[in-house]
Order: C-alpha cells, then sequence, then structure tokens
C-alpha cells in the first residue's frame, strides 16, 4: 500500500493461456474447411449483443447514433473472435479418416495447455509431408513383443487422450479474485462470460471427441467381423509399418513411429505433439532480475525494450529452434496419396518403386536444394484433398476445384545441421505467426499502464495539498509545459496542466488503440483478399 | 488425482533404478509430482560433507516449464536465499523440456562446487563473498557443519 | 490440475505480495524473513471507503501451520477492530466468516483479507462503533 489510492478496477491479464493468441485463419488455402457448413455457429449471449442484434437493421444503422454502431462493430468483432476460437478447437479434434502416414492432423492430447499454434498452419505442414503427421503415441513398448501382441496393442489406441486432455473441464473454474472484492473491475464480466464461452466450447468440443471415438471403434469392430474393412482406418501392414521399430521421443518419453521430425541444428528426433508446444517466451523485460530483487519494483523498465526471443533448440541450446521432416521409406497414404491407409500393404522396395512412382523430374524449387542424389518423385494421380474436415469421406465431391498436386520428395537422411531459413526448416515461428503481433501488444499495454500509473502519481502530489520544496522541483517538467500562463494561482496552473496532460494523454492513448485495430483489419482485409 | 503423465513415471522410475551418486529424490506417498531431495555437497567445496534436503515439485505444465525446487536444509550460498530458493538460469528462463529432474540437481550439485556472487538472489551474502572470499568460505563451511552434517 | 503441496503455494503468495501484484487494498508478507517453513505471516488492510473504518489502516497476524492450504489458516487482528467475526481478543472465528468456515484449497492469504475488508463494508457492518483509532490488543 502506497501513494497509489485504492482502485478496485484493476484489471488482470487473462489467466487462460489457451485462450489467448488464437489467430484467424491464415489464408484461404483451407477454402473447405472455412466454408463448411457443418459449424454450427454461436452467438454471444451478451446483453449488448442482443441490443445490437435488435438494433441491426438499415434504420438502426443509418440513424446517427454512433455509440450503438460502435457498440455493433464490437459485437461483431466479438463474434468473430468466437467463431475463430471455436474453429481453432474444432481443429484440435483427432478424426480416423484424417489420416496421413497412419498419423493424424491433431495432436493425442499428451498435453493439456499450449495448444494455441496456428492449427491451419500444422495441418498444411502434416498434408505437405513438412512435418511428421500426430501419431498416436505408444505408452510402452518392448522388442520382445511378437507382431500378433503389438497388433493387439496398437487396436486398442484411442483417437484421443480425452480422459486427461479434458480433465480440468470438470473441475470449477479458476477462482477470479474480483470474487473477493467489494467492487468488481469493469473486466469481471466480459472475463466469466468469456471462460464460461471456452468452458462450453471445451465441453462440446469433448463431446465431438468421443463420438468420433466411438465411430472409429464401430468401424474397427466392422473390420474384425467381416472382411469389409473400412479404408479410412490404417491397415494392419500400415501399423506394423511404423510401430515395429518406434522410437522415444526425448521429451514426452513417449514411443512414435521412427519418422520423427529431427531438430535443424543437432539432428534429435522430437515428435510433433512436443514441437508444437516449443514457443517463444511471453515478451519480457531484457535481462530479467531475480524475482526478490527489491529494486525491482522501483525499477521502470521501457516499454519498448521489451522483447520476446525465438525459443532455443531444447537439446543443444541453438537459438531459433526448427525441424525437418523425412518422409518414411515407401509410406504415403491418406489425404494426399491415392493409396488408402486401409489398403495398405507392406511391399518390398522394388515392387513399391515399379508400381505407385513416377520417375519424372519434376520442377520443384522448394525442394531442390535439399535434394540428394536418390532421389525419387511420387506424384498422386488424383486430386489431393486440401480440405480435410469434411464431413462425408468421399474426397471428390468437395475437392475438384483444388487440384493441387502434392509431390513427396524422399530424401536420404540427412546428416548435417541446417540454417534456421534453409528450405524444408519448420520453425517455431512458422506455427505462430502472431508473436510479433502479440509483442506489439503486450509494449502498448504497458505503455498505456506506465501512462496511467504516472497521471494518478502526478495528480496525487497536487491533490495532496501541502507544497514543499522538492515537490514542486519533481513538478517543474509539468510547469514549464504552461509557464506561458502566468497565473497568480499556481496551484491551479498545476492542477490545470495535470488535467491538460491526463486529457493529451487519453488522446494518444486511443490513437494508439486506433492504430491497433487498424491494423487489425487491415491484415484481416489481406487474408480475405488472399483468398 | 489426474492421471500422471508417462514421461513423470518413466522418469521417476529411472531415478530409482539408474540413481545418480550423491543424490536422492524420492516422491512422497500423496503426491507423486512432490519429491523429497537430498543433495551431498561437492567434495572439494565448502559443502562437502554436508547432505542438503531440498524438495522439488513438477508443476501441471512440466515438461514444458521447469519443476520447482528449494533448498530446505539452511545453506550459506550467495545464489540461494534465506528461504532456499535457488537462482539458477536453467530453473527459469533456460529451462528446456529436454533436461530432466536427474540434470536439474546435477545442475544444482554443480552450483554448490561454483558458487557465482555476481548473479545473486541473497544479496547480503553475494556481498560478504566479494567483499571477503575467504572468510566467507569459512561461514559456509560452518553453516554446512551446523545445519547440513547429521550427528549421530 | 494436481495440487501444489503446501511450501510451494506459499512460496507463490509469497512472490505475488513482494512484487506488489495482488489487489492494493491489502499486503502481507513474512512476519520473519527466514522463516524457512514460512508459518508466520503479517497481513494488513487498508480500511474500506464509506465506512467507519476508512483510511484506517488493520494489521493482523496470520498463521499458516503444516495443514495450510488444506485447512484454513488462523487470522487475528492486532489492531483493535468491531466486527461480528471477531471475538474480543482479535481472533477471527471460523465459525462466523464464511471464508475460513467453507474454506477452498484455492484459496490464499489475499482471499481472507480481501473478504475481511468486504465483511467491515457490509450494510450491517460498516456503521458499527469502532475502538480508537490505532489502538492494538
Amino acid at each position: 500500500m502506497g501513494n497509489v489510492p485504492t482502485k478496485e478496477s484493476r484489471s488482470r491479464s487473462s489467466t487462460f493461456s489457451s485462450n489467448s493468441g488464437i489467430q484467424p485463419p491464415s489464408n484461404g488455402d483451407m477454402t473447405g474447411f472455412i466454408t463448411r457448413t457443418s459449424v454450427p455457429r454461436r452467438y454471444a449471449t451478451s446483453s449488448a449483443m442482443n441490443q445490437s442484434n435488435s438494433n441491426n437493421n438499415l434504420g438502426g444503422l443509418l440513424s446517427n447514433n454512433t455509440s450503438s454502431l460502435l457498440d455493433f462493430k464490437k459485437s461483431k468483432r466479438q463474434e468473430e473472435k468466437d467463431r475463430i476460437q471455436e474453429l481453432h478447437y474444432l481443429n484440435l479434434l483427432v478424426k480416423y479418416n484424417e489420416n496421413v502416414d497412419g498419423g493424424y492432423l491433431a495432436p493425442f492430447g499428451t498435453y493439456k495447455s499450449n495448444l494455441d499454434f496456428n492449427t491451419d498452419i500444422v495441418r498444411k505442414l502434416i498434408i505437405n509431408r513438412e512435418l511428421s503427421p500426430f501419431y498416436t503415441p505408444l505408452q510402452d513398448f518392448d522388442e520382445s513383443w511378437s507382431e500378433n501382441e503389438l497388433l493387439i496393442i496398437l487396436n486398442q489406441l484411442p483417437l484421443h487422450a480425452i480422459d486427461i486432455a479434458y480433465s480440468d473441464l470438470e473441475e470449477n473454474l479458476e477462482d477470479d479474485i474480483d470474487n473477493h472484492k467489494i467492487h468488481k473491475s469493469a473486466n469481471y464480466y466480459k472475463r466469466q462470460e468469456q471462460k464460461l464461452k471456452l468452458k462450453n466450447l471445451l465441453i462440446k468440443i469433448k463431446n465431438l471427441q468421443k463420438d468420433e471415438e466411438l465411430k472409429f471403434m464401430i468401424e474397427k469392430e466392422k473390420a474384425k467381423s467381416s472382411d469389409n474393412t473400412n479404408v479410412e482406418i490404417s491397415s494392419n501392414d500400415l501399423l506394423l509399418a511404423l510401430y515395429q521399430n518406434p522410437l522415444e521421443c526425448p521429451i514426452c518419453f513417449l514411443y512414435y513411429p521412427a519418422n520423427l521430425n529431427i531438430s535443424r541444428c543437432c539432428l534429435q528426433p522430437i515428435c510433433t505433439e512436443c514441437f508444437v508446444q516449443i514457443k517463444r517466451l511471453d515478451p519480457h523485460p531484457p535481462h530479467d532480475e531475480t524475482s526478490n530483487n527489491q529494486n525491482n519494483a522501483d525499477k521502470k523498465f521501457l516499454p519498448h525494450t521489451l522483447i520476446s526471443e525465438a525459443a532455443s533448440c531444447p537439446y543443444c541450446a541453438s537459438p531459433e529452434f526448427g525441424v525437418t521432416y523425412d518422409t518414411p521409406d515407401n509410406i504415403f497414404t491418406g489425404i494426399g496419396s491415392n493409396v488408402k491407409p486401409g489398403d495398405y500393404k507392406i511391399v518390398k522396395d522394388n515392387e513399391f518403386d515399379d508400381e505407385d512412382v513416377d520417375e519424372e523430374e519434376e520442377e520443384d524449387d522448394r525442394e531442390e536444394d535439399v535434394l540428394d542424389d536418390e532421389e525419387a518423385v511420387i506424384t498422386s494421380s488424383d486430386s489431393a484433398s486440401s480440405s480435410p474436415l469434411k464431413s462425408n469421406p468421399e474426397p471428390e465431391s468437395i475437392t475438384k476445384q483444388s487440384s493441387s498436386i502434392i509431390s513427396i520428395t524422399k530424401r536420404r537422411r540427412r546428416r548435417s545441421s541446417l540454417a534456421a531459413n534453409a528450405p524444408g526448416v519448420i520453425t517455431i515461428d512458422m506455427i505462430r505467426p502472431d508473436w510479433e503481433q502479440r509483442l506489439t501488444s503486450a509494449r502498448n499495454k504497458l505503455e498505456r499502464k506506465a501512462a496511467t500509473a504516472t497521471a494518478i502519481h502526478a495528480s496525487n502530489l497536487l491533490l495532496n495539498g501541502d507544497e514543499d520544496s522538492s515537490r514542486s522541483r519533481s513538478n517543474s517538467n509539468i510547469m514549464m509545459t504552461n509557464s506561458n500562463r502566468n497565473s497568480a494561482n499556481s496551484h491551479l496552473v498545476q492542477l490545470q496542466t495535470v488535467e491538460d496532460r491526463m486529457i493529451e494523454e487519453a488522446l494518444r492513448l486511443s490513437i494508439i488503440d486506433e492504430e491497433e485495430r487498424k491494423k487489425k483489419v487491415e491484415a484481416e482485409e489481406e487474408a480475405k483478399s488472399k483468398k | 488425482m489426474a492421471t500422471l503423465p508417462k514421461r513423470i513415471i518413466k522418469e521417476t522410475e529411472r531415478l530409482v533404478s539408474d540413481p545418480v551418486p550423491g543424490i536422492t529424490a524420492s516422491p512422497s506417498d500423496d503426491n507423486l509430482r512432490y519429491f523429497e531431495v537430498t543433495i551431498d555437497g561437492p567434495s572439494l567445496s565448502p559443502y562437502a560433507n554436508g547432505k542438503f534436503q531440498l524438495e522439488l515439485y513438477l508443476p501441471d505444465e512440466y515438461p514444458m516449464c521447469a519443476p520447482k525446487v528449494r533448498f530446505l536444509t539452511k545453506i550459506y550460498h550467495p545464489n540461494i536465499d534465506k528461504l532456499g530458493r535457488i537462482c539458477l538460469d536453467v530453473l527459469k528462463d533456460n529451462w528446456s523440456p529436454a533436461l530432466q529432474i536427474r540434470t536439474i540437481l546435477l545442475s544444482i550439485q554443480a552450483l554448490l562446487g561454483a558458487p557465482n556472487p555476481d548473479d545473486p538472489l541473497a544479496n547480503d551474502v553475494a556481498q560478504e563473498w566479494k567483499q571477503d572470499e575467504q572468510k566467507a568460505i569459512s561461514v559456509a563451511k560452518e553453516w554446512t557443519e551446523k545445519y547440513a552434517v547429521s550427528k549421530d | 490440475m494436481s495440487k501444489v503441496p503446501r511450501n510451494f503455494k506459499l512460496l507463490e503468495e509469497l512472490e505475488k505480495g513482494e512484487k506488489g501484484l495482488g489487489a492494493e487494498s491489502i499486503s502481507y508478507g513474512l512476519a520473519n524473513q527466514d522463516d524457512i517453513t514460512m508459518t508466520y505471516w503479517n497481513g494488513t488492510i487498508l480500511g474500506p471507503p464509506h465506512s467507519n473504518h476508512e483510511n484506517r489502516i488493520y494489521s493482523l497476524t496470520i498463521i499458516c501451520d503444516e495443514t495450510y492450504p488444506d485447512k484454513p489458516p488462523k487470522v487475528r487482528f492486532t489492531t483493535k477492530i468491531n466486527l461480528p467475526c471477531v471475538d474480543s481478543e482479535g481472533h477471527v472465528i471460523i465459525s462466523n466468516f464464511e471464508t475460513l468456515k467453507n474454506w477452498k484449497r484455492s484459496y490464499t492469504m489475499e482471499t481472507v483479507l480481501l473478504e475481511l475488508r468486504k465483511s467491515m463494508a457490509l450494510a450491517t457492518n460498516k456503521k458499527l462503533p469502532q475502538p480508537v483509532e490505532n489502538s492494538t490488543y
């Protein structure tokens, strides 16, 4: 408790890490996904929303009622945010028919938090075979297991660790300290509403995942009882090819097919689920001092000095962590391929080459640089599905328009390190491209906070009345700005100046706000125009 | 209690099956994320012959964030404060998910062998350490004798 | 969510108190800076405005024994106060104070102090006659 007056309405940063920083769909590459009609629109239930919705007629908009127009824009923006959040979580559903080389497009659920990576980008990278798919991990592995034993275990694996991943849902929402205050802050109700919305969304996602799990089980049972297997489900041959010699990911200690991602710098393996967890630290002042350094509170660092460094390699600490991915030999099934995961049969190397490999050299400048001599280009004859989230399993129905042909380049295992910007290297910034935007907004937030503190401090000094010399000295800069006003009552002058300053400050901050908003709108426009 | 991640189970098993010399860590019965730890003072340091008690907790986000570790035995060290809190980069910003309980405890043991008064947590100890290293070392020895050596 | 053990929960609370990250109307810290057991704490509450407590500063002691945070801390005013949940020696009566009575593990010392402040501002309490300012038990 210092000289700052009691202020109950201090805003607290959101504690929901999973909620923040979800990005709009990157661009129109996933058109099928965005326009897909099976996404139920959820409308926000806030009273503000209802109000503006009822005003949502031409007359209401044309009337010069700017405040309701603002409300309307605000609620539109909120609606858009909610929609993006919903799409993000829908993208985190593991679907059995979104199979890429025996893996999936969404994580198994080993981690509950940090799921704010850009799901559209990651899905695309997996479909393009630039990142290892999200494989279902084996909790244990024993080399002495027979093929049959291994298959029994593999066939019992669920799509997703529902019980672990959503275990916190049943618990109460985190206690909000405002519940214990005399007055709740202005943000409190919005915060509660957002939390509740997120909780309801997660419950919905959990149920969708359960449905998916059930479908998966039923299809597997059907396959057992008849010969009519579902071609969308990995064949036993595919499972064996993948899991017979698994690797333990050095971070989660789970077993995965050996085609893990490889760190660009020190060639260490990392599963995709761990890779998407690694991100920049939140924006922080440089040289973060130790926690109980007494000067810390007084030390004012400048907002623009906030930094956020690219994450280092967890293994060798090289800056700018990135990975490359080598597709498994002889496995090319599921999305982007003309071989269904259920049709996969283990074949010998040379047979495989004769059947499926088109030896025609492709002009593929993206991959050319890293190609080794032993290059083989597989070109899928079907048009590749770029909209994996379709509700019906036939890819042809939606994807006729996008006839992008995915070519897969198999190369010899890499043995040397690569630069962060080398072709084929996927860095952690590529899957969370919003880091720069976050840094800017953290700086602006801090700037606003500092300005408010200064203003309160200045007004306090004056309102406290008695003017000793030291105080007027500390205020001299304020006096100077208004020195031409030769008022006899210096106290009044000071008060007026402070008021002016606060108004100036408010203006400046609203300009910053407006600029931020404009930038966002521009970014959105850009994204739209790319479509 | 929620299911324990495989990584924590495996780390715990490996700590038992392949213990680190001079370090013990055993999970508590009612909370498998909470470990009782002992670290032997390095032989060529003022902490030699001392057996230091620590506690370690693996937060929900582990291994994506560092374990929390604290000394329970009083220790005179420029990077360890009165409450046993440790100033060590790998416990903060330089944490990497490839590190483990084992490696973290080894780092702490190494910190005992190589105090770093230029990056202090316990300000007064660091000050004394810089002003008169010989004296500081003898105080560290005294404290080790007094608090960390078991008297049978 | 896993259970944060007592000591690490108290360290978190201490850090929040030291850095002044919590509410401004209350404060708390260790009574003794080298109490490695983190048992004895001091707290202060700034009397809420528009009440007989306005501008008063109340000091308290808080004891977090081995059972904390599974059990509530023991809280006592050292500054004299007239409140229904405080006995004649300054002890906060558990049965009269909802926060301690229905204690939750997620509660903190900050919660307790804020709730006490809230009870000072209750319509039924805010005009209660108060002892001379700054008198102690």
